[in-house]
């Protein structure tokens, strides 16, 4: 409590430093001589004395400058300085500010518009035809939040009147057999409404309709990523049987892939994401441009003759 | 080091304030003459350094200050303990009463020994 009394008393301190200077002065003016007084009492000359007197104080100017900085905030002061110098230097030099100014705005512009861009298309939005409107629901009972179970969905989905309609996901791992290989891939389990609630077409085959659940059968909509990924873009998947963990599915269609996606992966073309030749590549190139960034500066400030720069200054 | 020993940080305010404390209101060059003399002149104070300690006492709200007149009718400053500080007084105190008393106990041994 009283640190911060005295934080408070020193920062009202800076505003008005000429009085307690003259305060402090007059204090200290009749602490010397008081104790001059007192070495004259023993005998000694006055100026004798008075030397003493500030020997004993350990001089008069330390004194206060050691008053000062405990007076007010040092460091405060030293920043309010380089600060208005800054600003002195900036404004003598209004082209060199100008550049400066708009490099900064367009490197801060640039990179929160490429943020915002991949939050929305990336971390934010579902590959839905309009994703604003959607909502996640959760349960929340007394053992705590959670996933509603098909039965809860089932009756959500039939009595709700608010939504447009409800879908229901569930995703886990199976193991994609290919020929003599596998591949460990995530399946959302969906309901039959999840393509038409979504607004999402195939780009082959169908999705699914609201009768494919009943009928028991059993099919996938592979994306457009693993279709690439997996069977090389072979269009004459659909209708074709895959195994997923040991049971056969029938493949019925092909999901158009996102704009963002199509873009990311044409840039990608024959690099994987993993290629370590595009990783040095791309350092390289960073360290290379850092360089000259730096060396060009360093050259036309060495090239000025120091007297010159003293002058400016 | 010298035959008189310096003040380390953190007694001279524990030191400024026991004094105020017994000897109530006093000027600065009183302050550090009476805490000479109650140390027995042990102790080797740099009048200057008071100051500043005075003033962090004050920005505490443990001592406050006036101008009056000194004993010998010289205009001075004086120092006189809050009642904030009265209770710091005694919180330091014990604080530093209970911090000498567990270092004797290291000591102790030490001094049998030898």
């Amino acid at each position: 409590m009283g640190s911060l009394r005295a934080l408070r008393i020193r920062f009202i301190g800076l505003l008005r430093p000429a009085r307690a200077e003259e305060d402090f002065a007059a204090e200290l003016e009749s602490h010397i001589e008081m104790h001059t007084e007192d070495f004259m009492r023993c005998g000694l000359s006055r100026a004798e004395a008075r030397r003493q007197a500030l020997l004993h104080l350990g001089g008069m100017e330390q004194t206060k400058q050691a008053h000062r900085e405990r007076r007010t905030l040092p460091w405060l002061e030293t920043l309010a300085q380089d600060l208005r110098f800054a600003l002195r230097i900036l404004i003598q030099h209004p082209g060199y500010t100008t550049v400066a100014v708009l490099t900064l705005a367009l490197g801060i512009g640039a990179n929160s518009a490429v943020f915002t861009v991949a939050q929305a298309a990336l971390l934010r939005s579902w590959p839905a035809r309009e994703p604003e409107r959607l909502v996640k629901m959760y349960s929340k009972t007394p053992q705590g939040s959670g996933d509603f179970s098909y039965p809860d969905y089932l009756d959500l989905a039939a009595q709700s009147s608010s939504m447009e309609g409800i879908l229901a996901s569930s995703r886990r791992a199976k193991i994609l057999r290919l020929g003599a290989e596998s591949q460990l891939v995530l399946d959302d389990l969906v309901s039959p409404n999840y393509f038409s609630v979504l607004g999402i077409d195939a780009q082959l085959g169908r999705t699914f309709s609201p009768a494919t659940g009943a009928a028991g059968e059993p099919v996938v909509v592979i994306s457009d990523a693993l279709w690439h990924r997996v069977f090389n873009a072979d269009p004459s998947l659909v209708g074709k049987q895959i195994w997923l963990t040991g049971r056969g599915y029938t493949v019925v269609g092909l999901l158009a892939s996102l704009l963002v996606m199509r873009l990311l992966s044409s840039l990608l073309y024959g690099v994987k994401p993993t290629d370590p030749l595009s990783y040095a590549v791309s350092a390289a190139l960073v360290v290379l441009v850092a360089l000259v960034a730096t060396w060009i500066p360093a050259r036309r400030a060495a090239a000025i003759d120091p007297m010159q720069a003293l002058r400016t200054e | 080091m010298g035959g008189k020993t310096d003040v380390w940080q953190g007694t001279l305010a524990l030191m400024v304030l026991r004094t105020l404390e017994s000897m109530g209101p006093l000027h600065g060059y009183g302050l550090a003459r009476r805490i000479e003399q109650t140390s027995g002149e042990q102790l080797q104070l740099n009048y200057g350094t008071l100051y500043p300690a005075l003033l962090k006492l004050e920005q505490e709200g443990f001592i406050r200050s006036a101008w009056g007149v000194s004993e010998n009718n010289r205009r001075a400053k004086f120092y006189e303990l809050t009642k904030a500080g009265a209770r710091q007084v005694k919180k330091a105190a014990a604080e530093w009463e209970q911090t000498t008393a567990i270092l004797a106990r290291f000591l102790a041994p030490a001094q049998k020994e030898a």
